[in-house]
């Protein structure tokens, strides 16, 4: 029953978003942009775009992220649909984990586009360790949609609303964006996968602390 | 045991009552306690407590630093107990105790980091360098000034206090991992400084550690005086609010 609710949400979400590619396709160029205003901050030599690439890449994301789910959460506060949801019978731990399965694919989405950019960009050749690179790039994701999903719901009960969300979002994220950017770095600078697979489980952990914990509060955030 | 309860729901509304009478009563205690301790505290500290060798006076700024980041922690857990039990029970007194808290534990954060930065100055000769304690301070101050924020903006049609609940709770359990990824942050990427001191607290002298001891008893008592004078504070607006609301359909009615 949850497993089926969940896939619900997910599937109307994804088939709202194909229809009108308006936020995964902005949010990708933004994020890009952001990537590429970074290399503006100095007057970077290729061994300095090395050593920033793989937190330039965290940080366009954080950017892109910290605008998408207040939107994504957003279109749902529409015509009421929130209320609509909330009155037919499905568990609110359903209805959470339905929007963040929906949130991790949108964003996991954009990365398809920034990731390569970014590598190009950045000069980083991590020829040898893509797959090692998309496994880090899914387990932070997931973690940051899922504190991402959450506190867009409690921003929107505020009156500054999406303002808030990168103020609760970014500190809290903090342990994901350091294991994004440092994982990366081990990876860029190679042989260092001692490091690397520290900073994975770090992530692996707040996936499955902050997804319990952020599936199971999440009825005392959406109710009336 | 005139007051032992016979059920849990009781024993509940009994600690709710019996908790913030007790509150009550040792307000103005623990208010002369704190004056009390916070002088003979600078008494040791100026006086008693000898000069450290290497740092000199900057070096006493310790015994208010480290209390404050102590105050700080014990702040935070308060609001994380409090805010699991205003879920679990959903009585508007352990919001307050958590609202409360989060405030005065703002406070001593930034008091944490203005003493910090204080001392950095004269010691490592810069305000500010990416140390780990520094940074998980200052991210704490971040987490914590949201929750703040969320309890000021949020709609007039919202549940503040389990919106606040929420934040309390998982803002608390981010802090370890918080602080473990940047501990590893800072050991992989050894900064340079330009004076390292020594972990304080490793091998203090007695002196000191008596000093440091009392320090931390005092500025205990202050956050805890400042903490239930806000309680005490929130709890009269609360029920003077209740008075109006009352006092006003009394009017209507005699209408």
């Amino acid at each position: 029953m949850g497993w089926r609710a969940a896939a619900a949400i997910l599937g109307k979400d994804l088939k709202l978003e194909l229809r009108r590619v308006e936020t995964v396709a902005t949010m990708a160029v933004f994020a890009i942009l952001v990537a590429l205003v970074f290399v503006f901050a100095g007057d970077p030599t290729p061994a300095d775009l090395r050593r920033l690439g793989p937190g330039a890449l965290w940080v366009s994301l954080l950017f892109a992220g910290a605008i998408g789910f207040g939107r994504w959460f957003a279109q749902e506060e529409r015509n009421q649909a929130l209320q609509g949801l909330l009155v037919s019978p499905v568990d609110r731990a359903a209805l959470f984990a339905g929007k963040w399965a929906g949130a991790t694919i949108f964003l996991l989405g954009i990365e398809c586009a920034l990731v390569p950019v970014t590598l190009t960009m950045y000069q980083l050749d991590l020829a040898g360790s893509l797959i090692e690179l998309a496994l880090l790039l899914v387990v932070v994701t997931m973690g940051y949609s899922a504190l991402g999903t959450f506190f867009a719901a409690v921003a929107a009960k505020t009156s500054a609303g999406e303002l808030l969300l990168p103020i609760l979002l970014f500190p809290l994220s903090v342990p994901l964006i350091l294991a994004g950017a440092e994982g990366g770095q081990a990876l860029v600078e190679g042989g260092r996968m001692g490091d690397y697979w520290s900073w994975l489980s770090l992530a692996v952990a707040f996936d499955v602390i902050f997804g319990t914990v952020c599936t199971l509060a999440f009825e005392y955030v959406i109710e009336e | 045991m005139k007051w032992w309860p016979r059920s849990w729901g009781q024993f509940w509304s009994t600690l709710d009552g019996r908790t913030y009478h007790m509150m009550l009563s040792a307000r103005p205690w623990i208010g002369w306690l704190a004056v009390g301790s916070m002088v003979v505290v600078f008494a040791l500290v100026f006086w008693w407590v000898p000069l450290e060798a290497i740092q000199g006076y900057p070096q006493k700024i310790f015994y208010i630093h480290v209390p404050s980041a102590w105050v700080m922690y014990a702040a935070f857990a308060v609001v994380f107990g409090a805010s699991i039990l205003y879920l679990w029970k959903r009585s508007s007194l352990w919001d307050i105790f958590a609202r409360c808290a989060a405030e005065v534990g703002f406070l001593f954060t930034t008091l944490a980091l203005a003493t910090g930065m204080l001392w950095g100055k004269p010691i490592w000769g810069t305000y500010w360098t990416w140390d780990a304690r520094l940074t998980s301070t200052l991210i704490l101050w971040f987490i914590y000034g949201g929750y703040l924020l969320v309890r000021a903006f949020a709609r007039p049609e919202a549940d503040v206090a389990r919106l606040a609940a929420v934040i309390g709770i998982i803002g608390f359990l981010d802090v370890p991992i918080i602080h473990l990824s940047v501990l590893w942050w800072r050991t992989l990427h050894p900064q340079p400084v330009v004076m390292i001191v020594d972990d304080p607290g490793g091998g203090l002298p007695a002196s000191m550690l008596i000093t440091l001891l009392a320090s931390l008893l005092a500025v205990t008592l202050v956050f805890a005086w400042l903490w239930i004078q806000r309680v005490w504070q929130e709890r009269t607006a609360e029920n003077l609010a209740l008075l109006e609301v009352l006092l006003d359909r009394r009017e209507r009615g005699s209408r």
